[in-house]
């Protein structure tokens, strides 16, 4: 993750130096795919910067450092925002455990095993 | 004597070329135009390795755009046949770029869905295509209110197949030559196969309403029998079957 994420952060850097050849203003795909680039590139950032911060292993989220889940520090959404710098703000939101009606009984969370 | 001529930029000149031929190339003439440059069409040369092209005319396409010229326009999404996107004219034949393999050949050319006004590049406007789609209504209109399941059988169902896998991509209504004549009233073999599909469907029952929208002049009866849309039909379906089912109808009911 950590050599996914350098490798990520050069992509980053080569972004600035884009440049767009077609210079028209009616169907120019050019401009939508930078646009798309842009965007995917960005949210490969907070994708890695949060995965990297959760240090525990969760559902897909797999990792051999931490092969555990824990749900005393880590039962919480992340919340990421990317500035110009590329240096991803991450933040939590607790999360929403109680079903909103009475006929449905919240069920407490526990460990999946299969 | 009557004198005609084209209207203006309308002939289509050589272009630039790109790469240069030897050994393994293959060259793709593309036609390319743009309302803002005010030039006529040109047909550009890439000359391109085969070794690093996929198996697809679409494959081609793409690496053109991505390696040698990213100005290069035309639409594309699923790459497998099933949004119908990438219809265009391969080769003097209506298809999708990506179910067409590239041959073996020395030059492939490429040219937008033939007379189709042109947004840019092989991108034709088909607006006009999408306002007939409208008008033939192409959602089940059912004639109770009752909020309970419509039922098919089996055997109903089997009406609809070779209907339902039109993936709209125009290639056999600009193939038409009824329909490139008559474009703004025959609704052409898509839209009619479309119709079919909703006359035949046994959960609509709006099947007399479809048939009385049809019977005109122009909108099915330009049909011709010509063929040339089953023939160029890129899913292999046979919309001038549907039309004849149609017209059928019109008869017996």
């Amino acid at each position: 993750m950590i050599l996914g994420k350098e490798k990520l952060l050069k992509l980053l850097d080569k972004f600035k130096r884009i440049e767009i050849k077609d210079k028209t203003s009616v169907w120019n795909t050019e401009v939508i795919e930078a646009l798309e680039l842009e965007n995917l590139l960005l949210q490969s950032l907070v994708s890695i910067e949060s995965a990297l911060n959760r240090k525990e292993s969760r559902g897909a989220h797999s990792r051999v450092d931490y092969k555990k889940r824990n749900d005393k520090n880590w039962l919480k959404h992340t919340m990421a925002w990317v500035n110009n710098k590329n240096k991803p703000k991450i933040r939590y939101r607790p999360v929403n455990l109680k079903t909103n009606s009475k006929e449905i009984k919240t069920i407490e969370p526990k460990v999946r095993v299969y | 004597m009557v004198e005609l001529s084209l209207p203006e930029n309308s002939k289509i000149v050589e272009g630039k070329t790109f790469g240069k031929e030897g050994k393994g190339t293959i060259c793709f003439n593309i036609y390319r135009w743009n309302r803002e440059d005010k030039k006529n069409p040109r047909i550009d040369k890439f000359h391109v390795d085969k070794k690093k092209l996929g198996p697809m005319v679409l494959d081609a396409l793409m690496h053109i755009k991505g390696e040698v010229d990213s100005s290069l326009t035309f639409r594309r999404s699923c790459r497998e046949g099933i949004c119908g996107s990438c219809s265009m004219n391969v080769n003097g034949t209506n298809t999708l770029a990506c179910l067409k393999p590239i041959e073996d050949v020395k030059f492939v050319d490429i040219y937008p869905l033939p007379h189709m006004k042109v947004l840019k590049d092989l991108v034709p406007d088909l607006s006009e295509f999408y306002e007939q789609y409208k008008s033939i209504k192409p959602w089940l209109i059912p004639n109770s209110k009752g909020k309970k399941e419509i039922k098919q059988s089996q055997d109903d169902r089997k009406k609809l197949d070779g209907l339902y896998e039109c993936v709209l991509c125009a290639c056999c209504s600009t193939s038409c030559p009824s329909y490139w004549w008559n474009s703004d009233k025959f609704l052409g073999p898509a839209i009619l196969l479309q119709a079919y599909r909703f006359i035949v469907d046994s959960r609509d029952k709006n099947k007399k309403e479809r048939l009385n929208f049809l019977k005109d002049k122009f909108k099915l009866y330009r049909c011709h029998t010509i063929m040339n849309c089953t023939k160029t039909c890129p899913k292999n379906l046979n919309p001038a079957k549907a039309i004849s089912e149609i017209k059928k109808l019109q008869v017996s009911s």
